[in-house]
């Protein structure tokens, strides 16, 4: 494998058929971290996110031949990433999106450690690195409540910040379907603000 | 005066990326705003940086999915190798098994084509024996008389 690839490729505007063995490895290298990211998100565990990553570039490898270009490879790893990350969660019901739960109620303060050192600005003072903080670990309490597909739909919009109409793609929805969703999604979060910080304080926000 | 936004509203001014113009003249919709997008900016922001990673685990993830690569054609082909193998071994099964219909004709034929060679032996024997016999089997009855009468008359000869 070659770490050449035509940035057409990249992009995802190819329309060979298939693609090459030879492009596989710049695929790799472009799009590894954008999948593992969203993996992460979806899953909350870093090990999974890892693991299945690297499954879904396997899977992708075994069916480059299948590639016409029909969408970006972007939107078509994300298509094989989402499906593989469907199984893990059948598999594992049980576990799925506990860890967000004891993430938030955590008690030893490392992940909110961790939560503040993410949304920290190095020019916020430290009452709006706690403000951000909060904000954030709201949203994801939020989204562990949300239905599976709207928790995909919603991160792959505000966290990927991929157009409806790629979403639609990568998840087999109509456009109509994800927006619904996403409506849905927003007003979820919407409550869920209120309810956490009151209609006076998210106002004064 | 229009009243709030709702969730729709914004939902689609957040996938549009522009407030609604609602909230340039709502003071409590311009705060709702402002909270939402901040919140879910923060998520983004989060996301991103629970994804960040040094460089040598993004190494260590491609040399991961290097080498299962050969691995998984290997394994590939050893599952197509082994149904072959499968195949073959039934084939052969199948062929030798003992007992087959197929095999029990062969063995009639053999028998049924003995059997007549060695009648037919018997027969030529039986003709060799014909020829080089003085008396024919007709006239076996009458060579019995004659030789009856040949031994009583040299027996009547002998007591006179």
């Amino acid at each position: 494998m070659s770490a050449t690839l035509q940035p057409a490729v990249v992009a995802g505007t190819v329309n060979a058929q298939g693609l090459a063995e030879e492009d596989f490895e710049s695929i790799v290298l472009a799009h590894q971290q954008r999948i593992y990211r969203l993996l992460l998100t979806l899953l909350r565990d870093p090990d999974a996110a890892a693991s299945l990553t690297q499954d879904c570039f396997l899977r992708a490898y075994e069916k480059r031949h299948t590639f016409r270009g029909e969408a970006s490879v972007g939107t078509w790893l994300t298509h094989i990433a989402v499906n593989l990350m469907r199984d893990h969660v059948r598999s594992r019901r049980q576990g799925f999106w506990k860890k967000i739960f004891q993430s938030g109620n955590s008690s030893d303060g490392a992940n909110e450690e961790a939560v503040s050192e993410a949304v920290a600005d190095a020019h916020a003072t430290p009452e709006q690195q706690v403000l951000a903080r909060e904000q954030a670990d709201t949203v994801w309490r939020a989204v562990s409540r949300l239905s599976g597909q709207q928790r995909e739909v919603f991160v792959l919009r505000f966290s990927e910040e991929m157009p409806i109409e790629e979403i639609a793609v990568a998840l087999d929805l109509s456009v109509g379907t994800v927006k619904s969703h996403l409506s849905r999604a927003v007003a979820a979060v919407r409550k869920h603000l209120k309810e956490t910080y009151g209609e006076i304080a998210l106002q004064r926000r | 005066m229009k009243s709030h936004c709702n969730d729709a509203e914004f939902a689609e001014a957040l996938l549009a990326g522009t407030p609604p113009a609602h909230v340039a003249e709502c003071e409590v919709c311009r705060s709702e705003w402002e909270a939402l997008g901040g919140a879910i900016g923060s998520f983004r922001q989060t996301a991103h940086q629970d994804a960040e990673r040094p460089a040598s685990f993004w190494t260590a993830q491609r040399a991961g999915i290097r080498s299962r690569i050969p691995r998984r054609a290997m394994a590939a082909g050893l599952r197509w190798a082994f149904v072959s193998g499968l195949f073959l071994c039934i084939f052969a099964v199948m062929l030798f098994l003992p007992g087959r219909t197929s095999k029990a004709p062969v063995s009639t034929n053999t028998a049924s084509a003995t059997k007549p060679a060695l009648d037919d032996d018997a027969l030529l024997r039986q003709v060799d024996e014909a020829v080089t016999d003085d008396t024919p089997p007709a006239m076996e009855p009458t060579a019995l008389i004659a030789s009856e009468m040949n031994s009583a008359l040299s027996k009547g000869s002998q007591d006179q």
